[in-house]
């Protein structure tokens, strides 16, 4: 199919324009706004827009310049024969389509129509809502919009229909066969099905799929049995727990008629040793009786003898104690002499102690009253000084008193008065006039007064003055009433200063100054005074000599009535001080004295008690010796009066009974231990914990019994038996339907598995002739080192990838290339579909570049118009469009300009 | 002379688990009650005076309140005393059944006539004495009729001996005779020695526990049981019971009467280039009009074809629904045969043709993914079947093993 020329009338904004298109390559030029794409789509509208069409697509058509309905005329070349398609495009039913056929007959609009999709090998497009979507699809891979070239070819392949076309054309290229079968694509969706019926994506089994649901029974059959089997072993183990408490009871009551034999055999033996222990109850008492009675009698029969020894022995003491007795009685009296002696001198040293002492204190007095009468000397004098400078001060305060008050301010007050004064008169003086006479012949007078010549005068008011006796004169002052002011105010000034010092009591302000002079002075006489009388103690001195004065009388008072005899006062300080220390010194001597004699005393009086001691002693030696004798004469007596004298042949008989007595006794005790009284209540107790322990141990069994039969017995509702039966069962179908499901699952997923495989196997064969010739064009554009890999996908080109060895073999897929790139790989892309697709087309087909190369520069562009040229070469009609006609004069091709159509009106 | 019915193995209230649907279990269940009552009807019959059971009158020893009301009422059904002994599948003793109040209330109310021996003493009729060796213990160590070697008849009584005992039998000191299937202790535990017991002073010792009609010595049989509970492994005769007619010192007479009403049947078939048919003849043969009174266990082997398969399953759905039950052991192998593979792999569809032929290629490298690899292919036939057949039919995703 070719293009052979198109003529587009009140279209938008052409009112008219023919184009014609070349065998090969056409560019057609013109600036923008020239009407290059509109062109472009009043073609394409030719082959695939209704004439009748209505609504927005066929409206928009029209032009808003040129009168008449929108109409396009296209020549083209089809099925080997020419055609001429004519449409009138009125936006209504009224539309109208023609097709002529070259030296046949002419279809008109349904029939014309249908004709145009016959040879353009399309689909009727239909009508409705995305028209314009839909319309725009046909050819959308030969045909590249403006703005579109640069989008990837996949997302704009072969439009609807025609990627079956291209797989068809694929598949006679290449293997012979097709891509993907009817079949295939239903037994491969159903494959899909059944794995989605089971498993998700991700590859777990899916929530609420039978093979979930059998997993879920396996786990709940597997859980059902064991419980079941659980039941089962509960209900075994009570059986044995039965069967165990039944042994326990069994054993347990054989085992308790023992025990009871051997508890009889016990208390038995009990007996026995009761019957022994009540013998040797009485044999004991026997026994001790007999040795009671031997042992009295050997006891007297010592006593008596020991006493007899005693006796005599004590006789022999007695005698040397009665002559020991003379001497210490002459030692006691020397004794008590030395410590009478020793009494009496240690009475008088301590009478003279009394004595010296007192005198020492009495001589302390004296000296204190000596210091306190130096100390008031002292003070008397400080006091006379006082009591001058308090006479002092009084005089001083009498000449102040008598001074006029006149303090250092009020003078200063009189002096601001009399500039007062002062200022008032010389201002008075200004304003008054002076009247002087220089120099007269004659006699002058001024009012009453004559002026003699260098005599001034000072008027107030209006004066005469007479010179001589014919001339008089009146002079009047000026200032009017100024100057009585300032009379007034002279006089009121001087008042002031007047009374002033008639108040301080001075005549004048000298005297005023005088006054406040002296008195300035005297008051520091006065000061000074008066801290001479404070520096020397002032009162306090005064009341100190009261209290020493006191206190003096006080210890004459006290010495005057001590009593010591001959006792004379030293006079002075110095004397009182000699005759203190004499007194010390005097204590301190018979201080030792009285040391040394109470020493003495003490041996004195040691010696004194140890010889009355000894004296005591050796009388009580005496009368105790002579108790004891007596005594042990009497206890001898006492004895013998119960025994008698003789006492041998009893002693004898006595030993003999006890001996058989307590031979007796040995014998039953022995007896008592064969029986082994210790063990037998042991052996009792033992016997009888024994006893109570198999019984316990029966209770126990007996509960555990009861509690196992009520668990045996306990079924009704449901048999163990059988309900483990049925889990086996259930368990062995769950894990048998388990498996089939599984491998039922396994079967789809590999089947699934294999059909993606398979199907891109074979789409990667298919993709080959295309790739072949789109290799064919890159090599044009990057030399022979290119690959390409295509990706066929069930909608369209899935994806392509380039190889260059330049770029180190690494592929790259279509979006990572530059804009430029992109646009040629593109229209690359497309020339090897439009190849591919034009061999069911008489081997050719148009493909239109509109404005598709913005992004070329000059060596790209080199490598495009390669492109473009093997497209041509390879019998497609390549229809390029662009505002830059300079960029393809390399292209050895016409070039058909455009111009911006003119408006109408 | 007296005549009595000899029973044994009930087993009523076994579960019959593995019967997946629960209406034939149920009906399994319930033939058993039914046979007991027919036993019922052999008694009027033959005008027995009384009935032995020789144990195992429950599959468990802790049946369910409801099969016990339901034997009980069986039971009553019969008229004339029932003598029993507990077996080792119910046996006595203090954690028994038979010690249940519920059992002893129920008893007294429905089947008074009812007589469940707990002692080894002997039980005086009019017209015979019976001689009770119930197993007393889950696990009964010694033989329960050992009493017996030690037991005197009263001097000058004419009534004839009965022994009831279960258990196996030792036969001349061979091999034990008795009930182990099912992988059920051996019996070996409480063994009968039947040539120990004083035989000269017995008359007829009626056994259970072998589930088959047999005779072990001049005056021993076993019954069997009743109603027919398992495939039978060897020649046995199940479902029956005795007719014994007994005097004091004289062989017994006895006779096997059919109490079962249900067919357990075993086949073994092996498939092969006939394919399925034959055994839809083989069954139709061996279960008759009366198919839904039949369980059947069934033994496949051989090989099919992937089509053959899918009629195979059909045909086992078909009589899986119309027997009582259908013991599948299926082991037949899955060969596509060669057009079947050629179908798929030398399809005009360029994709299923290539994973078949994946398939093919894996099936035959074995191992493990080979047992995967023909399931799928089993798939994909179907699904390709399916689709030829307009896509109106599910392919069987594998309805059996």
């Amino acid at each position: 199919m070719k293009l052979l020329d198109v003529t587009v009338r009140s279209y938008r904004i052409h009112k008219e324009v023919t184009v014609s298109f070349g065998d090969g390559v056409t560019v057609i030029a013109g600036p923008n706004e020239s009407g290059k794409s509109t062109l472009v789509e009043a073609i394409h509208n030719a082959l695939f827009l209704r004439s009748r069409a209505t609504g927005e697509v066929a409206q928009s058509l029209r032009s808003a310049h040129h009168a008449g309905h929108p109409s396009v005329i296209l020549g083209f070349t089809a099925g080997g024969k020419r055609w001429t398609i004519e449409k009138t495009f009125t936006g209504t039913s009224s539309g109208s389509t023609t097709l002529k056929e070259q030296g046949g007959r002419t279809r008109h609009n349904e029939e014309a129509e249908e004709e145009i999709h016959r040879l353009l090998q399309e689909e009727e497009v239909g009508g409705g809502r995305g028209i314009a979507e839909r319309i725009r699809g046909r050819w959308a891979h030969l045909w590249v919009w403006q703005g579109t070239a640069g989008a990837p070819p996949g997302g704009q392949g072969p439009g609807e229909g025609s990627m079956e076309k291209l797989r068809e054309r694929l598949g006679r290229l290449g293997s012979g066969s097709v891509l993907e079968s009817a079949t295939d694509g239903s037994v491969a969706r159903q494959v899909l099905d059944l794995v989605a019926g089971s498993h998700t994506d991700k590859g777990r089994i899916k929530a609420g799929s039978e093979l979930a649901w059998a997993t879920e029974e396996l786990e709940a059959a597997r859980a059902g049995r064991a419980a079941a089997e659980a039941v089962l072993a509960a209900l075994d183990e009570a059986v044995r727990e039965v069967d165990a408490a039944e042994r326990v009871l069994a054993e347990g009551t054989r085992s308790v008629a023992k025990i009871r034999g051997e508890l009889v055999a016990a208390e038995q033996r009990r007996e026995a040793l009761t019957a022994v222990d009540l013998a040797l109850g009485r044999e004991r008492v026997a026994a001790d009786s007999a040795r009671r009675a031997h042992e009295e009698l050997a006891r007297a029969d010592a006593e008596i003898r020991a006493l007899d020894e005693r006796i005599r022995a004590a006789e022999v003491v007695l005698s040397p104690a009665r002559e020991e007795l003379e001497c210490a009685k002459a030692a006691e009296g020397a004794q008590r002499a030395r410590l009478d002696a020793a009494v009496a001198g240690l009475g008088g040293l301590t009478a003279r102690q009394r004595e010296a002492d007192a005198r020492a204190r009495l001589q302390a007095l004296v000296e204190q009253a000596e210091r306190q009468a130096v100390e008031r000397a002292g003070l008397a004098s400080r006091c006379d000084l006082i009591l001058a400078h308090r006479r002092k001060a009084e005089e001083i305060r009498a000449q102040i008193r008598d001074l006029p008050a006149v303090k250092p301010a009020d003078v200063e007050t009189l002096v601001t008065l009399e500039r007062a004064v002062d200022a008032s008169d010389a201002e008075w003086r200004a304003i008054a006039t002076r009247v002087e006479l220089i120099a007269s012949d004659v006699a002058v007078t001024l009012g009453d007064v004559t002026l003699a010549p260098g005599e001034a005068e000072t008027i107030t008011t209006g004066k005469e003055i007479v010179v001589g006796g014919h001339t008089r004169l009146r002079i009047v002052p000026g200032g009017g009433r100024s100057l009585a002011v300032g009379a007034q105010r002279l006089d009121a000034a001087t008042e002031a200063l007047a009374a002033r010092l008639v108040a301080l009591g001075v005549a004048t302000i000298d005297e005023a100054r005088r006054a406040a002079a002296k008195r300035t002075d005297l008051a520091n006489d006065l000061r000074a005074e008066t801290t001479t009388v404070e520096g020397l103690g002032d009162g306090k001195a005064l009341a100190e000599l009261s209290q020493l004065d006191e206190a003096i009388a006080g210890l004459d008072a006290r010495i005057a009535r001590a009593p010591l005899e001959g006792f004379i006062r030293a006079e002075g300080l110095e004397a009182a001080l000699a005759a203190r220390r004499e007194a010390d010194a005097e204590v301190e001597r018979l201080a030792a004295l009285l040391t040394s004699a109470s020493t003495d005393f003490e041996i004195a009086q040691k010696l004194a008690d140890g010889a009355v001691a000894e004296h005591a002693r050796i009388v009580a030696s005496i009368r105790s010796g002579q108790e004891q004798l007596a005594d042990l004469r009497s206890r001898r007596q006492a004895l013998v009066e119960k025994v008698g004298e003789e006492r041998g042949g009893e002693l004898a008989v006595r030993e003999t009974a006890r001996r058989q007595a307590e031979d007796r006794l040995a014998a039953t005790q022995r007896q008592r231990e064969a029986l082994e009284p210790e063990s037998l209540q042991r052996d009792q107790k033992r016997v009888q914990a024994s006893l109570e322990q198999r019984q316990e141990a029966m209770r126990q069994a007996d509960t555990r019994r009861q509690l196992a039969l009520a668990a045996c017995h306990a079924a009704g509702t449901s048999d163990p038996a059988e309900d483990r039966a049925r889990g086996v069962a259930r368990e062995a179908m769950a894990v048998a339907n388990h498996a089939r499901l599984e491998r039922d699952a396994a079967a789809a997923r590999l089947l699934a598995d294999l059909f993606r495989e398979k199907k891109q196997a074979v789409e990667d064969r298919f993709a080959e002739p295309l790739k072949a010739r789109v290799g064919d064009y890159l090599q044009r554009l990057f030399g022979p080192g290119v690959k390409v890999s295509i990706n066929l996908s069930g909608e369209g080109i899935g994806s392509v990838e380039l190889t260059r060895t330049a770029d180190g073999a690494v592929p790259f897929g279509f979006g990572s290339l530059s804009g430029g790139t992109r646009e040629q790989v593109g229209a690359s892309l497309r020339l090897a579909l439009a190849e591919i697709l034009a061999e069911d087309h008489d081997g050719c087909l148009p493909v239109v570049f509109d404005d598709a190369f913005v992004n070329a520069d000059p060596e790209r562009l080199l490598g495009l118009q390669r492109v473009l040229d093997l497209g041509a070469q390879r019998g497609l009609q390549v229809i390029v469009l662009t505002c830059d006609p300079a960029a393809y004069d390399t292209l050895g091709v016409k070039i058909t300009e455009i111009r911006r159509p003119k408006q109408d009106g | 002379m007296t005549t009595f019915i000899h029973s044994a193995d009930w087993q009523l209230g076994k579960p019959f688990a593995r019967i997946a649907d629960e209406e034939q279990r149920g009906r399994v269940q319930r033939e058993r009650l039914e046979a007991v009552r027919r036993i019922g009807d052999l008694v009027r019959e033959r005008k027995g005076t009384f009935v032995v059971v020789a144990g195992d009158l429950f599959d468990s020893a802790t049946p369910k309140d409801a099969t016990i009301s339901h034997a009980l009422a069986a039971i009553g059904s019969i008229g004339v005393p029932v003598y029993a002994i507990p077996g080792n599948h119910d046996h006595g003793g203090p954690d028994s059944l038979w010690e249940r109040p519920f059992f002893r209330r129920q008893r007294e109310a429905v089947a008074p006539n009812f007589h469940m021996l707990l002692e080894r003493q002997p039980i005086e009729r009019d017209d015979a004495v019976i001689l009770p060796c119930p197993l007393l213990r889950r696990h009964e160590p010694d033989d329960p009729t050992t009493w017996l070697r030690r037991w005197e008849p009263a001097e000058g009584d004419e009534r004839p001996r009965i022994v009831i005992a279960h258990g196996s039998t030792r036969v001349f000191g061979g091999a034990a005779l008795g009930n182990s299937v099912d992988g059920e202790e051996a019996g070996q535990a409480n063994a009968i020695d039947l040539g120990r017991l004083p035989l000269d002073k017995l008359d007829y010792i009626a056994l259970g526990d072998w589930h088959g009609f047999l005779k072990v010595g001049e005056k021993a049989w076993y019954s069997g049981a009743h109603e027919i509970d398992r495939f039978p492994k060897n020649d046995q005769r199940p479902g029956h019971v005795a007719a014994v007619t007994v005097s004091r010192g004289a062989l017994p007479v006895v006779e096997a009467l059919p109490t079962g009403k249900l067919r357990w049947l075993r086949h073994e078939v092996t498939l092969g280039d006939d394919g399925p048919g034959v055994l839809n003849r083989i069954l139709r043969e061996a279960t008759g009009s009366r198919y839904d009174d039949c369980l059947v266990e069934l033994v496949l082997t051989g090989a099919v074809s992937l089509a053959e398969r899918s009629r195979l399953d059909t045909l086992l759905d078909d009589w899986r629904a119309g027997l009582v039950r259908l013991d599948l052991d299926d082991s037949v192998r899955l060969t596509p045969s060669e057009e079947e593979m050629r179908a798929l792999t030398e399809r005009p569809d360029p994709i299923i043709s290539r994973v078949a032929a994946e398939l093919v290629a894996r099936k035959d490298a074995g191992g493990e993914g080979a047992a995967v690899a023909l399931a799928a292919l089993r798939l994909l036939h179907g699904l390709c079947r399916a689709a030829a057949d307009g896509g109106t039919s599910q392919p069987a995703t594998g309805a059996a093993p």
